[in-house]
Formats: C-alpha cells, sequence, structure tokens
C-alpha cells in the first residue's frame, strides 16, 4: 500500500470535532471572545457609542478620560471612545470585503493557473509576481495620486498585496492535486475542467486557505489604519482607528489617552484574529494535532 | 466487436529519443466477455488501457493504427465527444482505491456528482441511485454509510465504490487496470467475484488488467499477452493455459507462483530484463531473454502464427505464419 502522496493538504473531515479542538486550545477560546466582542462592537456601533462621533464640542475639547467620555476627547471635543466604536465599523468592513475579494480572486486565478495550459500559469505567475514586488505603501501612493484617496483605495491596496500569495498557495495546492488519482478517476469518467475544479479541487484547497485569510485579517486592518493614518484612506472626520491615531499623534505629549484609544482596539483585533487563525491551523491540520 | 483495436502503436518522446511504447497491437473485445491483458511491469498494459478514452499523458503520440468502439473510429473524434463516451461508454477502475477517492468530500457527494449528466434527475433520485449502485457492488448497510468519507472504508470497500461509480454512467467497456493489485489476497477474491458476478447482469464487456496470470485465469474468457509493447500470443484463456504457445508465455506461466510445486526452494525467473524501448533492436522482441532463440530469432520477427482460429502467437518456433 503506498503512503498517502497528499498528506500535506488537511483533511477537513468531521467538522464537529474541529470545532471542538479549536474550543479545547485556551489562545483559540481567547481568539474567539476577542473576534466576538470586535465583531459585536462594530455591529451594534450605533447603539454602542454614546455620542455622534462627529459631534464637534469646542468647550469639551481635549478634556480627559472620565465618566462622560470613557476615552476622553480629541481637539475638536469629539468623543474618542464614540470614534473608535464606529470605527471598529469601518476597519472590519474594509477587512472584511478586502479579504474576501482577495480570496476570490486569487483562489479563481490560482486555480487557473494550476489547472489550465502552462502557458497560461506562466502568464498568472507573472502577474502574481510583478503586482507583488511593488512595496504595499508605494503601490498606495501611486493609487491615491491616481483615484484619490477613498476607502475604495485602501480595499484596492490590500487585494492588490493579498491576492497573488493566496494565488500561489492554490495554485501550488492544485498543481499537486492535479495528479491525485481521484481527480484522473473524474477525468476518465467524463469530468470536465470545471466540474473538477470546482467540485474537486476547491473543497481540497479551501482549508489552507481560509487559515491564511483569518491570518490575514489584522493585517488588512493594520494597512487600513496606516493609510488612513497618512490621510490616504478614509477621510476625515469619518472615524477610523487610523485617523484617530492622527488626531492623537499631534497632542502625544500633553493627551497621550486619545493615540493609546486609537492604539488598543488595534492591538487588540490583531491579537484575537492571530490567535483565532493559529488555533484553527492547528484544530484543521491533522499533522500539528496534539490529541489522538 | 465492441472494441476493435487495430495496429495501435504509441511512443513517448524524450531526451533520448523516442520510446516506442506499444508496437503494432491489435486487439479484439467482443461484447459480454471478459478480457485479460497480462504482461510485467513496463509492457505496455497501461499505455494501452489508457489510450482506449484516450487518457494518455499529453506527450504521448499515436503513431498509427486504430481504436473503434462500436466500428466508431475513436483516434479521430475531438476532444468534447471522447469526453462523452468517458463514464458514458467507457467507464475505468483504477488500481489503488486509497487514492482513487477523493478523501474531502463524502461518497455519496462523489456518487452524485459523477451523475452530472442526468441533469433531470432530483438531488434526491440520484441519491437513491447511488445507494442501488453501492447495494449493488455489496457495501453493507449502503443507505446508512453513503454519507461517510473515503477513509472511513476499507480498502476493499473502496475498491467496490470505485466500481459503483464506474458502473453509474452504465458503460459498455468497463476497464479495469490492476484493480485488485493493492488488495491482500481475500478482497482480491472478493473483488474477482463482484466482477464476475457484474458481468452477468451488465451487457457490456471488461477489459481486465493485470501482471497477475491467477487473476487473469479466474475471471477472463480471452487472454493477451503484452511484452515490451508488442502482443506476443492471445487466445481464449483455457487455450492459453492449456497449451501455452510463444516462450514467454511459458516463462510467465512457470513463474507463476500459484502453479509452484509445494516445497519448491526457489521461484523461476525469467532471466534479463526488458529490452530498451528507445532502441528496438530487429528481430523477435523476446530473442534476447528467450532460453529456444536461434539464430533467425535476432535477425528477423515473426509474424503471427494461427495455432487455432482464436488462438495465435508470434514465434519462429511455430512454423512460418
Amino acid at each position: 500500500m503506498s503512503a498517502p502522496v497528499f498528506d500535506h493538504i488537511p483533511i477537513v473531515a468531521a467538522r464537529g470535532s474541529t470545532w471542538r479542538r479549536l474550543l479545547a486550545d485556551p489562545l483559540g477560546r481567547f481568539g474567539l471572545a476577542l473576534v466576538f466582542a470586535i465583531v459585536l462592537t462594530a455591529v451594534l456601533a450605533d447603539w454602542i457609542a454614546p455620542y455622534n462621533p462627529t459631534r464637534i464640542a469646542i468647550p469639551e475639547k481635549l478634556s480627559g478620560p472620565s465618566l462622560s467620555h470613557f476615552f476622553g476627547t480629541d481637539q475638536l471635543g469629539r468623543d474618542v471612545f464614540s470614534r473608535v466604536v464606529v470605527g471598529t465599523r469601518i476597519a472590519l468592513e474594509v477587512a472584511l470585503v478586502a479579504v474576501t475579494l482577495s480570496v476570490i480572486i486569487g483562489g479563481v486565478l490560482g486555480l487557473v493557473a494550476g489547472y489550465g495550459p502552462r502557458g497560461l500559469d506562466n502568464a498568472i505567475v507573472l502577474v502574481f509576481d510583478t503586482v507583488r514586488s511593488f512595496p504595499t505603501i508605494m503601490f498606495a501612493l501611486a493609487l491615491v495620486t491616481l483615484i484619490g484617496p477613498s476607502l475604495q483605495t485602501v480595499i484596492v491596496v490590500i487585494v492588490a498585496s493579498f491576492a497573488p500569495g493566496y494565488g500561489r498557495l492554490v495554485r501550488t495546492q492544485t498543481l499537486s492535486l492535479k495528479q491525485a488519482e481521484f481527480v484522473f478517476a473524474e477525468r476518465a469518467l467524463g469530468a470536465g475542467a470545471a466540474r473538477i475544479l470546482a467540485v474537486h479541487i476547491l473543497p481540497n484547497v479551501i482549508g489552507p486557505l481560509l487559515i491564511l485569510a483569518s491570518m490575514d485579517v489584522p493585517v488588512a486592518i493594520t494597512i487600513e489604519a496606516g493609510l488612513s493614518f497618512l490621510g490616504f484612506g478614509v477621510r476625515p472626520p469619518t472615524p477610523s482607528w487610523g485617523t484617530v491615531l492622527n488626531d492623537g499623534y499631534a497632542f502625544i505629549g500633553n493627551t497621550p489617552w486619545i493615540i493609546l484609544a486609537g492604539g488598543l482596539p488595534l492591538v487588540l483585533s490583531t491579537l484575537g484574529f492571530t490567535f483565532l487563525g493559529e488555533a484553527l491551523r492547528d484544530a484543521i491540520d491533522p499533522r500539528l494535532r496534539k490529541d489522538p | 466487436m465492441l472494441l476493435e483495436i487495430d495496429d495501435l502503436s504509441v511512443e513517448f518522446p524524450t531526451a533520448q529519443g523516442p520510446v516506442h511504447a506499444l508496437r503494432h497491437v491489435s486487439l479484439t473485445v467482443p461484447r459480454g466477455r471478459i478480457v485479460g491483458l497480462v504482461g510485467e511491469s513496463g509492457s505496455g498494459k497501461s499505455t494501452l488501457s489508457l489510450a482506449i478514452p484516450q487518457l494518455l499523458a499529453p506527450n504521448a503520440r499515436i503513431t498509427g493504427g486504430t481504436i473503434r468502439l462500436d466500428g466508431v473510429e475513436l483516434l479521430a473524434l475531438p476532444e468534447a465527444k471522447i469526453r462523452a463516451l468517458r463514464g458514458q461508454r467507457i467507464a475505468m477502475v483504477f488500481q489503488d482505491p486509497m487514492s482513487s477517492l477523493n478523501p474531502v468530500l463524502s461518497i455519496g457527494t462523489q456518487m452524485a456528482d459523477i451523475q452530472f449528466r442526468d441533469a433531470a434527475l432530483s438531488r434526491r433520485a440520484k441519491r437513491t441511485r447511488a445507494i442501488a449502485l453501492l447495494v449493488r457492488v455489496g457495501i453493507p448497510d449502503a443507505a446508512r454509510r453513503i454519507d461517510d468519507y473515503a477513509h472511513q472504508f476499507s480498502g476493499g470497500m473502496r475498491q467496490r465504490i470505485a466500481i459503483a461509480m464506474a458502473l453509474s454512467g452504465n458503460p459498455d467497456l468497463l476497464i479495469a487496470d490492476e484493480p485488485t493489485t493493492a488488495l491482500d489476497v481475500t478482497l482480491e477474491a472478493q473483488i474477482l467475484d463482484l466482477l464476475r458476478d457484474l458481468r452477468r447482469d451488465f451487457d457490456g464487456a471488461i477489459l481486465l488488467v493485470s501482471h497477475q496470470l491467477g487473476v487473469i485465469a479466474e475471471l477472463c474468457d480471452d487472454v493477451v499477452v503484452l511484452y515490451a509493447g508488442e502482443i506476443v500470443e492471445r487466445g481464449p484463456v483455457a487455450a492459453i493455459f492449456a497449451r501455452p504457445s510463444h516462450p514467454y508465455t511459458r516463462a510467465l506461466l512457470d513463474c507463476d507462483p500459484g502453479r509452484l510445486a509445494i516445497g519448491a526452494d526457489q521461484f523461476p525467473t525469467i532471466e534479463g530484463q526488458l529490452p530498451d524501448l528507445a532502441d528496438i533492436t530487429p528481430g523477435c522482441i523476446f530473442a534476447p531473454r528467450c532460453k529456444l532463440a536461434m539464430a533467425r530469432c535476432h535477425r528477423e520477427a515473426p509474424t503471427p502464427v494461427h495455432l487455432a482460429p482464436d488462438h495465435r502467437a508470434s514465434c519462429h518456433l511455430l512454423g512460418d505464419g
């Protein structure tokens, strides 16, 4: 009996047990709780935020943390807590839309490159390498000059920096799966390329792809905050963690709470999604399984 | 005649020049019969079985000959037409049941998906059909196990499932490429029983590829002996076993462990090795390894000699053909 050639492909067989393993991991529970809290904050932002995040109240400007303003106010007297809470929604929206688009674009291109003819493969890999060779920030600068700063710009920048990586992952897996006997057996029974890709190869590559994507969500959030901080993303007065950081940056010597309030959710979301992603990987990948 | 292969030659280009994997191969598979294709590793058995549904590697070149299914020349058909034949008229079962099923899809999902041609059939109907097929190939408790995954079945069960999938298109020709090689003896017997059983109620034919003469003797009506890409002998199974006429067939029979005397302290072997298929010498292809080779055997290739109406072998010792 020959050894299984495809043991590097996580086998997502029993979903219930994956879920159980995820919850058994303390890191997984912690990550899940954080992510849950962040998502809840984003969904309920309008109810949680005590003030309108763009409400200007000059008399209250730069006041310290208090019961009426948990994180104090900024230079225009806006409630920083409300801005951070509403900013959560923007951060998650951008991250989810961008990562989802990257998964779809990278996944489809990767499948086509891996399964299609050699020439097409080479062309797609060339595109991946070209796009990836631009430093993210240079790409962002160029794009902002071309189409102006906006949320869409941020999303395009994130997709351009993520999709090639996903594409390469899917392409590599597809290349090895293409040689799998079950794919050949399907071909022998008359299945066409589209059917083999959609029904047989996609379910085999989706696991690793989703793990990678979940670990990239905080990276996307950081890119959004970074670009907004630099003024390439969300435009003031719309609240974003990046613009909150930018507002606080000028007053860091006197009123450090603003920059802390903008940084804290960034740290928490990075931790949450990273822990969740790692625990998810451990739970799904049979080679990393600790329990028998 | 269901399948007629005539004078088929296949070669693979390599840096050292073309490898002549099959040379002037002719065979026929009548409807309702099981034809065994036997030969050692590297003799071209798999090349031949993959050439029929045109699943050879893209670099393979068919340099001559015809493959006809019910009189239709397959080599002239466009890819789309060939694809329509696969699964519907020609189906295949492969050697390793451990890897011929998708590990991440349930058996039911795979079996329903492979019925994609029946667009009119509902999901439920496809599932019911899949269960019926599983019952037919002897999966116990099929209705309950249909949602299990491949790894939850044993090797023998998986091979049964692979056979069920191959039968789902109701093919005329089932090509089984070493279907029992990866299984132990008990399971082998069960799979052979199943194939024999199936032949009775599906009105097609089976082309069984094997390197084990025991398997061929067990199941087949006709035998085709392939050596180094050439057919050296073909005929009804009884005739081949009673009167093996080509020295290679005889040597192969002598090497069959099943026919060895109890207590024999040595396995007989065929001295030498397969010739280099990139560098074919004139004369009989088996001459370099043949104990009975004469000077003539190294000079000119023998032509098939008819020993009986349907039994022929290619050897100079059999007189002039």
